[in-house]
């Protein structure tokens, strides 16, 4: 019983987490085709917003996740303008291959002025909120990551609302199926792009804040959180959303029960071997489409 | 021909365009009035879809004035022909997928002024095709090839356009769905929207169309009131068939 209320809990917290920072880059894979390397960046800035704000200025947690949004939303625009916008229509260009690159471009560009400006070492950031609650018989649950679920589902919960019943929800959703009726339908897809962009960063650096809270802000804090994201979207299903949700927390469950029931250090061979075994019977992910390029 | 002598909703003179180098439509002119419905009949390859995208913008025309309303749309891009109401429904229907049915009528109301009124729309077109309420929630590629013309049709209804453009409404379906395309194509023309389509030959079209214009080799070679055109000998030897022989 113990066990499985901790793998419960694990998983919601670990699969809520995955999520945040996975579901920008299935977003923007499914409206533009293009695999973001620029979002692990996104969240190491959050993480650097989230240790000026909080350690070094002392303002209160709201203003740092304020601000590692504005932060980001501002900076995934530059990078959709720089690295995506200029290569779209192009003739003869590979768009999916090419904008693998140039994002990752991007992101060794702002881990490396983030290296120069803050150096090479770990910042410490502090919890938006302190102290746990024991759940059950020795499981224990952190504030932090209560709220880190919890904003997390919320966020997800508000995308969704977005996404099914405003206006650019359903226009954003329309593009990633038929650019041209969209154009037809009048909806400027030349200034949804970069907001598409801005809008995933944002969510990114906002898990860039609660990570640094469980670990450091720094230079290369955005590597692990990329690859997490990169494995959730691949295996969900590339541009599937409800495939990313899904894929989140099913990671988190077997990283969750591998490590409570089996021991730590095989959590990492077991998802990989698992991930690896669906990937082989359904190589479109969970939830996703067999689908042709588009742009 | 309703209509007749008050001013047109569109009028097209010496419209000439293409691809690349070369024409594919030359010179032509026609007028659809308020309220009537503009059928051009001719053979496929000859330029009949290119009449319509020189029309709703898709293509630039090389040379020629078209005027909606009486004002010059020649210069403007083709979303800003569809939000003064020029609305072009190409072949192929070019859905939503992954969109529900009523997901998809929305989007034909996306610009602002579409978007406050998209209630009252989307009644309207449920009522023209009833079929749509009972699959709303579906996923439009579940849909029947008849039932995804009808939301193109619809979408293209929910902005109240001024003028409908559609490119081969018969295409591609069963006859039987045909019918029922031409049925609804026909209440909406009686509501009052004036509409322009194309077809290759007359089997369908008689119950529709006001006038009716013959392109060949990309130029009206007639046109007149759609009984006199089908009265015609030599037009009736090549777009009646045998049928109506």
């Amino acid at each position: 019983m113990t066990d499985l209320i901790s793998i419960a809990v694990t998983t919601v917290v670990l699969g809520s987490i995955y999520g945040l920072v996975a579901i920008g880059m299935t977003m923007i894979y499914g409206i533009l085709r293009v695999l973001d390397m620029s979002q692990g960046s996104m969240v190491m800035v959050g993480g650097f917003v989230g240790w000026g704000i909080m350690t070094s200025a002392g303002w209160s947690p709201i203003v740092a996740l304020v601000a590692a949004f504005a932060a980001c939303f501002a900076l995934g625009v530059v990078t959709q303008l720089v690295s995506v916008q200029p290569l779209i229509g192009r003739r003869g260009v590979d768009f999916e291959m090419i904008t693998f690159i140039t994002t990752f471009a991007v992101a060794i560009v702002f881990s490396n002025v983030a290296l120069q400006i803050w150096g090479a070492g770990q910042h410490p950031v502090p919890n938006i909120v302190s102290g746990s609650v024991e759940l059950y018989n020795g499981v224990n649950l952190t504030y932090q990551s209560m709220l880190m679920a919890g904003v997390s589902i919320a966020i997800m919960i508000a995308f969704g609302v977005f996404l099914t019943r405003s206006r650019y929800g359903i226009a954003v959703r329309a593009i990633a199926q038929d650019v041209d009726a969209a154009r037809l339908m009048g909806v400027p897809i030349k200034r949804v792009f970069p907001v598409v962009m801005g809008f995933a960063s944002a969510l990114a650096g906002i898990a860039g804040v609660f990570l640094a809270g469980q670990y450091f802000a720094s230079p290369t804090a955005g590597d692990q959180p990329l690859l997490i994201a990169l494995i959730v979207v691949v295996f969900g299903g590339l541009g599937s959303l409800p495939g990313t949700i899904v894929a989140a927390y099913a990671i988190g469950l077997i990283q969750a029960s591998a490590s409570t029931l089996i021991g730590t250090t095989w959590a990492l061979p077991i998802l990989y071997g698992v991930i690896l075994l669906v990937l082989l019977v359904r190589p479109q992910g969970l939830l996703g489409r067999p689908m042709e390029a588009r742009l | 021909m309703p209509a007749a002598d008050a001013s047109p909703v569109l009028s097209v003179r010496g419209l000439s365009a293409g691809y690349g180098e070369s024409d594919i439509i030359h010179d032509v002119s026609f007028d659809v009035g308020a309220g009537e419905t503009l059928v051009i009949v001719g053979p496929n390859g000859h330029g009949k879809s290119t009449v319509l995208r020189a029309i709703s913008g898709l293509i630039s025309a090389s040379t020629g004035e078209v005027e909606l309303d009486g004002r010059r749309i020649d210069g403007e891009r083709a979303e800003v022909r569809s939000e003064r109401g020029l609305i072009h429904i190409p072949q192929g229907d070019h859905l939503f997928p992954e969109l529900t049915v009523e997901e998809n009528l929305l989007m034909g109301a996306f610009p602002a002024a579409a978007w406050k009124r998209r209630a009252g729309e989307l009644d309207r077109v449920y009522e023209l095709f009833p079929k749509l309420r009972e699959r709303r929630e579906q996923h439009a590629r579940t849909l029947s090839g008849g039932e995804r013309r009808m939301v193109a049709v619809g979408r293209g209804l929910m902005r109240s356009p001024r003028l409908l453009v559609i490119d081969e409404p018969s295409l591609g379906l069963a006859p039987v769905i045909v019918e029922a395309v031409y049925e609804t194509i026909e209440r909406i023309a009686a509501q009052g929207t004036s509409i322009l389509l194309v077809e290759e030959n007359f089997t369908h079209i008689e119950g529709v169309a006001d006038r009716v214009c013959v392109l060949e080799m990309g130029r009206i070679v007639r046109s007149g009131a759609a009984a006199e055109i089908a009265a015609d000998a030599t037009v009736a030897q090549s777009y009646l068939g045998v049928l109506e022989a």
